[in-house]
């Protein structure tokens, strides 16, 4: 059987701190 | 200042220490409660730490100017304590250009040996999108297509 990943928890990411400064 | 109380979020979340995150979150929605940039950074670190009923409070509690979209995160919370169905329901009020949300539907088809769809989100994600996830959504492709035949 070929691997998944699991890129969803990949997404699960705070907003980049750098668009906010 | 506000300057540390960001990076103190940003450096917490690099780490993976969601606890510290939290903590650095909320000092800066108690100081600037006008920040929209605090609540997202606060739901996902009580998500990581699958702190689910805090996290869904904070949704219903956050007026959405200040929270800013989250029908991923939703999906999310529902995924990962196994409603599937919830979750797709969320899923399908986002944009087809939501890459999160549709990576995350195409995940959940894949469980739900729906490899017909996941195959076919998966096939629009790699002709409309590039990350640094591209390899490793090949591989899924590849994965669903192979389940497929
Ligand atoms: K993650």
């Amino acid at each position: 059987k070929p691997i998944f990943f699991d890129l969803a928890n990949f997404h699960l990411s705070m907003p980049n701190v750098e668009d906010r400064l | 200042g506000l300057y540390q109380c960001l990076t103190d979020i940003a450096r917490a979340d690099t780490s993976g220490d969601y606890q510290k995150a939290l903590q650095a979150a909320n000092k800066l929605i108690r100081k600037h409660p006008k920040e929209t940039f605090a609540f997202k950074c606060k739901l996902v670190a009580q998500i990581q730490l699958s702190q689910w009923a805090d996290a869904l409070e904070l949704i219903r509690k956050t007026p959405a100017h200040q929270m800013g979209h989250v029908g991923f995160e939703k999906a999310y919370i529902h995924y990962r304590q196994g409603e599937l169905d919830e979750a797709v329901n969320e899923l399908n009020t986002c944009d087809k250009d939501d890459v999160k949300a549709q990576e995350l539907k195409a995940q959940i088809c894949y469980k739900q040996e729906n490899f017909q769809e996941a195959f076919e989100i998966y096939r629009y994600l790699l002709k409309n999108h590039s990350d640094d996830s591209d390899e490793l959504r090949r591989a899924n492709y590849l994965a669903v297509q192979a389940r497929l035949e």
